[in-house]
């Protein structure tokens, strides 16, 4: 697909856009529910990063339909992508916020990574990646155990400079979408991306066990 | 939906192998909002509000959706207007005229003879509004509405 048939495109997928904006702006629920079905994944994926857990990242994401459907004129068309992903991110931190003040069953011990939800409840409430069973071929439980130690590291890294880094090296966009996506600029984007390699590679090359994926992430450079 | 064989601007600074193992393991979106009645009810609920509201509560709506700065801005302007020149019925202007005129009239507890009372201010030379508290509050007003306006205009583009 050459690249004027590509600007075509987003040309009237961005007029589709307007369309549906103006038409759930004055009430059309349907309008709405198309509006933003395109970002349900990453937005549901941003909030999954938040908590730790699916079912929590599904209650945020609902969460933040209600309320950027509530606050719908507040937004400007150019970037209604970021704008709801930020929405969502939001529920999601509240959420945890609250969780953390009403808890409702206890909590693994907070380790050397601090109170990060991120790092307690990895995908589930046991607060880790279920181990490998006996029958699962090497392959996998090998790259179940990378998994694993990329997310310690990156639980140890701040929060802005692993969303950075995981929406630009796991996720796949560039830097101009990342900037859009998390309301900043490319330059802060880079500036989050390059730093926040750099302590990964600290640590993950400090990390007993985890010479491998050091130097792995050290050829990248 | 993650992009399944898109590289990064950086490709290689995560080794693939890295990367392959994170996206295996990191789980997919599997509910859908809005086929939960429940959320649907409460999306209902919302646009029916927004149905209905007309063209004018949409206008409100917009205006009250702008920057923060501008709104308070609009209205601590308008509440500088309002003091300085006055709130109709609380302004001392609006004393009745008998009291006003009625500073010669001999005080009802005085024991002397005669006695008037000079401390009753004379409203009619009181002084006159604070003009440049107006002029800076006209133009606050002036500012913060045009900035509303303006943020209007862009979210409706």
């Amino acid at each position: 697909m050459g690249d004027g048939e590509q600007q075509g495109e987003r040309v009237q997928e961005g007029a589709e856009r307007l369309r549906l904006l103006a038409a759930a702006r004055s009430g059309d629920a349907a309008a709405f529910a198309a509006l933003f079905a395109p970002d349900l994944d990453l937005a549901w994926r941003m909030a999954l990063r938040v908590t730790g857990e699916p079912a929590r990242a599904d209650d945020a994401l609902q969460e933040g339909l209600l309320a950027a459907y509530r606050h719908l004129d507040r937004v400007e068309p150019r970037n209604l992508r970021g704008w709801f992903v930020r929405i969502v991110q939001n529920a999601a931190r509240d959420g945890e916020r609250y969780e953390r003040r009403r808890p409702t069953s206890p909590l693994p011990e907070v380790g050397e990574h601090g109170d990060d939800p991120w790092s307690r409840r990895p995908y589930g409430g046991s607060g880790e990646i279920p181990a490998p069973s006996a029958g699962e071929p090497a392959a996998v439980a090998e790259q179940r155990e990378l998994a694993q130690r990329l997310r310690g590291a990156l639980a140890m890294i701040r929060e802005e400079r692993r969303t950075a880094i995981l929406l630009v090296d796991i996720d796949g966009y560039d830097y101009a979408e990342v900037a859009e996506i998390t309301g900043v600029s490319i330059g802060t984007v880079k500036s989050r991306i390059s730093r926040g390699r750099a302590e990964l590679r600290e640590i993950l090359g400090d990390l007993a066990g985890n010479r491998e994926a050091g130097r792995g992430v050290e050829e990248g450079r | 939906m993650i992009r399944p064989d898109v590289p990064g601007p950086d490709e290689g600074v995560m080794p693939p192998s890295l990367r392959a193992a994170y996206r295996a393991t990191e789980p997919g979106r599997t509910a859908q909002p809005f086929a939960d009645r429940a959320f649907r009810a409460r999306i209902d609920q919302i646009a029916t509000g927004r149905a209905a509201g007309g063209p004018l509560a949409r206008l409100l709506r917009g205006l009250v959706g702008g920057p923060r700065l501008a709104l308070n801005g609009a209205v601590l302007s308008a509440a500088l207007i309002l003091l300085s020149v006055g709130v109709p019925g609380v302004q001392p202007a609006a004393e009745s005229e008998a009291v006003r005129s009625d500073a010669t009239m001999p005080l009802a507890g005085s024991s002397i003879p005669g006695a008037v009372d000079s401390k009753i201010p004379d409203f009619a030379a009181s002084e006159p509004p604070a003009t440049p508290v107006v002029v800076i509050g006209m133009t606050g007003l002036a500012v913060s509405l045009a900035a509303l306006a303006l943020s209007y205009r862009r979210r409706r583009a």
